[in-house]
């Protein structure tokens, strides 16, 4: 074998990079190398705590999404598309894995996927000839996405998009990131309990005010509510969207893209062109307390309610940007758009936020928009669905099997159309005080089946599980429960919830 | 150079401070860690239990380094008349009465997010009297600085049994990256 010498080695390293993006190529066999140039890009985007309940395209009385109505007309939009979970890290690995949160487990704050499930997801389920990229502004995801890196080609790091950076454990511990992330975020800024650093904690607080103030100077104007974070990263949407739309054109085809932008996520601070847009004096009804209530007044529901409806608008003003370029450039034409969100929000019943142990439908009902390449018409489904059944669409319309190890099926005009539908249930999960590798003994479940959604409260008082019940079709805000009045269904879904709890805690048991 | 070495405190001098530092700052971790623990253990398994404590004992090292270095580098910025023989008790003497002041201000750490101006101020007066008092009572009567210094030496096992389990610690964090 001919033997390199160091110069013709030292002439050859600056196209190594270059390798690494043709490599896949490459390496394709030619029936592969027909399926990618044939595959179409699918381009996912997440907007985080995006409750359809908010979303004037779905009926809501405020204008929040015109823009997303626009890109309604040239796609299939979903109606009733269900989240698995009321916060990040479940809702988003189950969208990202296609299995509800008691089989990936990551049903904590910050919580991560089994280890099984670092090979059973979408970015290991697409064949390899996928350039596949990802990049979120939310940390919880990232340590979703951090487990997943080994498929993902490109995963950009938060504080690459964001204004100012206070983190360290991405920079000295990349490899054991999110335990390293979590020691990190404990010693420097507390959790339950005040920071674990005697000394240091006080002088990086000072240096999160120095970096707020910088921020604040220099955006400050541009959004006087407070400039766009989540863990003490501040951002701006903007610079995320031209990231994307720069990506779209850079990226080697067939590309998979999966992003995950914050907003409307708290803190609601909206550009000024949206401050007070929704100034409206508009009273939503009041609504029946059960259960979880952290006992909000209704005046500061509201008050939150209307700076989060500004908040989305801005944000949706953002997509509309998006939309624009990936028109303009025609992407679109080759590109599966899917537009959804991990997890709702919830203004209502003294609750505000999604840090709760109900799953009403302002949490669970997320939107669900997908433009075909080249889709010119709406389509609308009524059929309810579930994010766990994006995965097997992305990977039916990408022409690859659907994995057993899901419990998503296709979503409805994205099939052969031969897949069973009718009664389905559909599930949604709360279970942060339940431990991980653990029977579920203390958590919120929820089922729907066609108009009817039953809610299981258990354990959270030895011996007293509560039990609520709503028709959907007939009564979509949850004003009454009828468990009590139409038993014979409530018993029926009950025993169906009671089944899959047994069968999901089963193998708890066998050990 | 010669009155840069001079000037550093000799390697017992430097042990006694890193290990008076030391313990206030693992007390303090240890409380709030165990305070978390319950809270770990629904979401994380052993090793990973067990690597969130190695990353947090890390960091106390860290810590402790830090505030020793800065106590070294005070002592040599300070008169050398000042601290002649009396480097070690005046550290440990302003860290454990730092890290009371310092325990208080976590307790009340909405007065930095407020901006409470007259909580802080009369934090930060109380302190600065409390520990010019000390100061002051240091230099004057020598029962102090005996009491000091034998506190400090009835530290040094169980600070160094801290640092012990620091070191195991960081070697869990150097295994876990790979």
């Amino acid at each position: 074998m001919a033997q390199i010498s160091r110069r013709t080695f030292l002439k050859l390293a600056p196209v190594l990079p270059l390798l690494k993006v043709t490599w896949p190529q490459l390496a394709q066999t030619p029936e592969q190398a027909l399926q990618a140039a044939n595959a179409p890009n699918v381009l996912v985007l997440v907007f985080d705590t995006l409750s359809a309940r908010h979303v004037s395209l779905y009926g809501y009385q405020r204008e929040t999404t015109p823009n997303l109505a626009r890109f309604a007309e040239r796609a299939t939009v979903f109606h009733n598309h269900h989240a698995a979970a009321n916060f990040t890290s479940p809702g988003t690995s189950s969208i990202l894995t296609g299995t509800y949160p008691w089989s990936h487990r990551a049903f904590h704050l910050h919580g991560i996927v089994n280890d099984e499930y670092i090979n059973r997801n979408v970015f290991t389920a697409l064949p390899d000839y996928y350039h596949k990229i990802a990049y979120t502004h939310n940390l919880l995801v990232f340590s979703l996405l951090h487990q997943f890196r080994g498929s993902i080609d490109q995963l950009k790091k938060t504080r690459d998009l964001c204004l100012a950076d206070n983190q360290l454990a991405d920079r000295l511990f990349y490899g054991d990131y999110s335990d390293a992330f979590w020691a990190e975020w404990l010693f420097l800024r507390g959790g339950a309990t005040p920071p674990s650093s005697l000394f240091l904690s006080m002088f990086d607080r000072l240096r999160r005010f120095d970096t707020k103030r910088q921020v604040t100077e220099a955006y400050g104007d541009m959004f006087p509510r407070g400039i766009p974070n989540l863990h003490s990263l501040f951002f701006v949407l903007e610079d995320a969207i031209d990231w994307i739309k720069e990506q779209v054109l850079l990226t080697p085809q067939p590309f998979f893209s999966y992003f995950h932008l914050l907003p409307p996520h708290e803190p609601y601070t909206t550009r000024k062109d949206f401050v007070d847009i929704f100034a409206d004096g508009w009273q939503p009804p009041e609504k029946p307390i059960l259960f979880g209530s952290e006992g909000k007044p209704q005046r500061f529901l509201n008050r939150q309610r209307r700076e989060y409806d500004e908040y989305l608008a801005y944000t949706d003003s953002e997509f509309g940007r998006l939309l624009d370029a990936l028109e303009q450039s025609g992407v679109l034409d080759n590109t599966y758009l899917i537009l959804t969100s991990d997890h709702g929000e919830l203004f209502e019943r003294g609750i505000r936020g999604h840090v709760t142990q109900t799953l009403y439908e302002p949490l669970l009902h997320v939107p669900l928009l997908i433009s075909r390449p080249g889709q010119k018409e709406r389509v609308d489904v009524f059929e309810r669905t579930s994010c766990v059944d994006l995965l097997p669409t992305i990977m039916k319309i990408t022409g690859q099997p659907v994995p057993d190890w899901t419990e998503g099926q296709v979503l409805p005009t994205f099939g052969d159309g031969d897949e069973e539908r009718n009664g389905r249930f559909l599930y949604a999960l709360e279970a942060k005080s339940n431990p991980k590798q653990a029977p579920l003994q203390k958590a919120t479940m929820a089922i729907v089946a066609d108009q009817y959604k039953l809610v299981r409260y258990f354990g959270y008082k030895p011996g007293q599980d509560l039990y609520e019940m709503y028709d959907l079709q007939t009564d979509p805000e949850e004003m009454n429960n009828i468990f009590e009045t139409k038993s014979a269904i409530a018993n029926e879904l009950k025993a169906q919830l009671a089944q899959k709890l047994e069968q999901v805690n089963r193998p708890f048991a066998a050990t | 150079m010669a009155i840069f070495k001079r000037r550093l405190p000799s390697r017992q001098d430097l042990l006694y401070v890193f290990a008076a530092c030391a313990f206030p700052v693992h007390v303090w971790l240890i409380i709030n860690v165990m305070r978390e623990v319950p809270a770990w253990i629904l979401r994380l398994s052993m090793w990973d239990l067990l690597g969130v404590v190695a990353y947090s004992l890390l960091f106390a090292l860290l810590e402790t380094a830090v505030v020793t270095v800065f106590f070294v580098v005070l002592g040599m910025m300070l008169p050398q008349r000042w601290i002649q023989g009396r480097f070690v008790s005046l550290a440990t003497l302003l860290v454990m009465i730092s890290a009371v002041w310092f325990v208080v201000l976590h307790y009340n750490s909405q007065a930095i997010e407020n901006r409470q101006i007259v909580t802080l101020g009369i934090w930060l007066a109380s302190y600065l009297l409390v520990m010019g008092g000390a100061v002051l009572a240091l230099y004057r009567s020598q029962r102090v600085e005996t009491a000091v210094a034998a506190f400090v030496q009835r530290l040094v096992v169980l600070s160094f049994f801290y640092i012990v389990v620091d070191i195991f610690g960081l070697f869990i964090v150097i295994s876990r990256q790979f």
